[in-house]
């Protein structure tokens, strides 16, 4: 189990900060280096393209080719480059996972030091034909966002849910901003994200003594005036329900419904909120289960789940076309019954069983015992996973229902047949 | 018992064959919160025809499928429900030559582990449930017949085997199952659902000797000998060397398959073939830098080695533009690698690259169960495994290249707009 004290923060250079998560049962050592970034429209895509190009090639692996068969020849070490969304930032995200073995891991910390500070270079930018190979991918990749049509309704309701917010903004970006990144600007762009954004390194595994001085040498840059990103906000709007509608050549339509939370991201509304989502729709004795698939058999699936950072809960259901009004009047009806009415115990339990489940099984896996220490060291709480699940246990039906209260309706989207 | 230990991994493994004549293999792992437990059955989609009580019997396609989905339900209820209000998810899969049904939760386990070994010896079928379950796998089977990774696949079978039975569809048809009775998934139940027929797999934190004596109080010794499968002779060639499919898809999806002597394939060949396949087409080789600059491809090709009683098939898959010109620059690549042999350097830098990667493995407990389960079913296991790779020598796989890998016997199956 890993404790909190398990958990150790290293000042690196100025906003840089190493948190090590000691844990000794696994066969590899996973390091992950975050380089945090306000999300914008502004920025998103040019962030999406500057993985992409630092995942290719590097100075000392100038081909693509070079660089995958260094990280076989480091015991198939597993490396990757990709741009996350938490809340209302984006971080660009090196993953390395390497043999436990101090050597090797030394190898894949040199191996990532060779990524972050010497790229390939080429005349003060990024070697052209790699950008513009990378801009036509993520152009592809962009216009491929459709093809799963249930995924696409999910990004179209949070884009119209926050239109006038930052997490309304598509995290792997906009094909209308790809034209205008070239090598010289981009390159300008990751210098200056080197230089003053705040970066994460988070190591779980086993340490090696070496760790902290390969790790000091990534970041040559003088770091100062380190942005100060602000924490992401949960609002709860009072305003009518927004409805939008959109067609496409499908068979089956793709209903999505957003609704904001007034209850904070951590502590005891955050806790009655993860149980409340639970027994609301996360599982196949789920409310919405029992009341829209079973008994209506108006859906194949429907589910819920929360956006933690903006507390804004989703519920989804494929269904037919015809069925609209009625599924959306069955779910708002489910979500007013639980405002006034008390959950079983039944319930509760059931739901408490399966968090926990899902809670411990983290320990199992390094990227996601990383994923929730940083979840919680980005939202400012301080749970370790013993504690969290702890607080699970604690929420009554009375905090279930307050839960229910404390949601209303923002949008409703629905992508409908031709 | 049998106690194994492995120094470099770091792990030990307990084996042990059951006074039912069940084997059972357990893998501790200690401080591992989630624990899962498999029971498979050697018997899958190709037992279609065999010998029973001394007669033949001829069962319709998928019956081994049809059974996996009808073994959950009791007279009682659903055992899904019990394991779910227990803590723990429970599942099921069916492949060529075995069935397997599993759990895993992070408490309760001995509960568990008894509701998983209860449940496969308990048969209950009726005609009501049995016509029932026609509609539900009827839909599974259309899901199928969608999905181009699927058809892609068993085209490239169909194309390969004459008779054999692997080429058919793991859940059979619409027509086939329309066949099923209740008596038919009694009599194939009773033929192949024997504990001398059984392997379990136990991953976790636990204590091997509880659950050997819980495995061994619960399984249940019985007079039932697997039935014996028939197959009809099958030649080495291929039945057609190109086999091309229409569907709805952006990119078309090829499967460049090889047909193999199924003959003697133990586990150092299983792995041999693995690292071969990766030395010619992975995403380091020469080959894929060549097709990669070329256009053909921009992500690389899936690579994929499976063998069992009279079938044994490598497949070099992925999308392309142009299969047929992908095809192509992997068979020439073979032609020329089977005269010059393989770089030292590079077959040095992939065997570490499948140490590495075996290492890692262990850091899951589903990915040692499922690992294990694969080749405990032929009496294998995972050290074998491991020792088998870190064993490996360049003029084996030369060797396996050499005789093995025929371009007579190649199948290029393709799914395109």
């Amino acid at each position: 189990m890993i404790e909190l004290e398990e958990l150790t923060k290293f000042n690196i250079k100025e906003g840089i900060t190493l948190h090590y998560l000691r844990a000794d049962k696994f066969k590899t050592n996973v390091i992950g280096i975050l380089i945090r970034n306000e999300l914008t429209k502004e920025n998103a895509t040019k962030n999406a393209v500057l993985a992409q190009v630092l995942k290719k090639s590097c100075d000392k692996y100038p081909t693509s080719y070079e660089l995958v068969r260094r990280t076989e020849e480091m015991f198939g070490s597993v490396f990757n480059v990709s741009v996350l969304k938490k809340g209302e930032e984006q971080i660009l995200f090196f993953y390395m996972e390497v043999l436990a073995n101090s050597k090797v891991f030394e190898e894949g910390l040199e191996f990532l030091r060779e990524i972050i500070s010497k790229p390939l270079i080429k005349e003060n930018g990024f070697d052209k034909e790699t950008v513009e190979r990378e801009k036509e991918n993520l152009r592809q990749k962009i216009r491929a966002r459709s093809d799963d049509k249930k995924e696409y309704a999910k990004l179209r309701c949070i884009e119209e849910t926050c239109s006038n917010e930052a997490f309304g903004v598509y995290g792997d970006g906009y094909e209308e901003d790809i034209d205008s990144i070239d090598c010289n600007n981009l390159y300008d762009h990751y210098i200056d994200m080197l230089k003053h954004s705040p970066i994460e390194i988070m190591v779980c595994g086993t340490q090696s003594y070496n760790t902290e001085n390969i790790i000091k040498k990534m970041f040559i840059q003088d770091r100062q005036n380190i942005i100060n990103l602000k924490p992401t906000i949960s609002e709860k709007r009072n305003n009518e329900k927004n409805e939008v509608k959109e067609k496409m050549d499908i068979l089956q339509g793709k209903l999505c419904m957003s609704f904001r939370s007034s209850s904070e991201s951590k502590g005891k509304g955050f806790f009655g909120m993860l149980v409340f989502n639970e027994i609301l729709g996360a599982g196949s004795n789920s409310r919405l289960f029992n009341n829209v698939r079973e008994k209506e058999s108006l859906c194949y699936y429907v589910n819920s789940f929360m956006y933690r950072y903006k507390m804004i809960l989703v519920i989804q259901a494929g269904i037919e076309d015809k069925n609209y009004d009625k599924t959306v009047k069955i779910i708002l009806d489910e979500i007013e019954s639980l405002k006034s009415n008390l959950v079983t115990e039944k319930e509760i339990e059931n739901a408490k069983i399966n968090l926990s489940r899902y809670y411990n099984g983290i320990e199992d896996y390094q990227s996601g015992i990383m994923d929730f220490y940083l979840n919680e060291y980005l939202i400012g709480s301080c749970e370790n996973i013993k504690s969290f699940i702890e607080k699970i246990n604690k929420v009554n039906v009375e905090d279930v229902r307050k839960a229910a209260e404390s949601i209303s309706v923002d949008t409703v989207y629905f992508l409908s047949g031709k | 018992m049998v106690i194994k230990k492995n120094d470099m991994l770091n792990e030990g493994m307990y084996i042990k064959t059951l006074s039912s004549g069940a084997k059972c293999y357990i893998i501790p792992k200690s401080g591992y919160g989630e624990a899962q437990a498999i029971a498979a059955f050697n018997y899958g989609s190709n037992d279609i025809d065999f010998l029973a009580d001394g007669k033949e019997f001829n069962s319709p396609d998928g019956v081994a499928h049809f059974l996996e989905h009808k073994l959950f339900e009791e007279e009682w209820g659903n055992v899904f429900e019990e394991f779910s209000k227990n803590g723990a998810n429970a599942n099921a899969f069916t492949d060529f030559n075995k069935t397997a049904y599993y759990f895993s939760c992070t408490e309760k386990f001995e509960e568990n582990f008894e509701r998983l070994l209860k449940f496969v010896q308990s048969p209950y079928f009726t005609e009501e449930s049995t016509e029932r379950e026609k509609g539900i796998i009827g839909q599974e089977i259309t899901m199928y017949d969608d999905d181009p990774s699927w058809q892609v696949v068993f085209n490239m079978l169909r194309g390969m085997y004459f008779n054999h039975t692997v080429s058919k569809n793991i859940a059979g048809s619409i027509k086939s199952i329309a066949d099923v009775d209740k008596d038919t998934l009694y009599k194939c139940y009773k033929s192949f659902y024997c504990p001398e027929n059984m392997t379990v797999v136990c991953v976790g934190d636990l204590k091997p000797e509880k659950v050997f004596e819980e495995a061994d109080r619960i399984i249940k010794k019985t007079n039932c000998k697997r039935a014996k499968t028939i197959y009809e002779n099958e030649p080495s060639t291929v039945c057609k060397n190109y086999v091309e499919s229409k569907m709805e898809i952006s990119k078309s999806l090829f499967n460049l398959g090889f047909k193999i002597n199924p003959k003697d394939i133990n586990v150092k060949k299983v792995y041999g073939i693995k690292i071969l396949l990766d030395l010619v087409a992975g995403s380091g080789s020469a080959l894929y830098e060549r097709i990669y600059k070329a256009g053909l491809m921009d992500e690389e090709p899936g690579l994929q080695f499976t063998a069992g009683e009279g079938y044994a098939f490598a497949i070099i898959a992925g999308n392309s533009n142009d299969s047929k010109k992908t095809a192509d620059e992997i068979i020439n690549e073979i032609t020329i690698l089977k005269k010059l042999g393989f770089k030292e350097e590079d077959f040095e830098r992939i065997k570490k690259k499948h140490i590495g990667r075996f290492i890692r493995g262990f850091n899951s407990v589903d990915a040692i169960a499922m690992s294990q389960i694969e080749l405990g079913v032929k009496g294998e296991d995972l050290f074998d495994a491991f020792q088998a790779i870190c064993g490996m020598k360049k003029t084996y796989l030369e060797e396996i290249l050499r005789d093995e890998f025929n371009t007579d016997s190649i199948v290029l199956s393709v799914v395109k707009q």
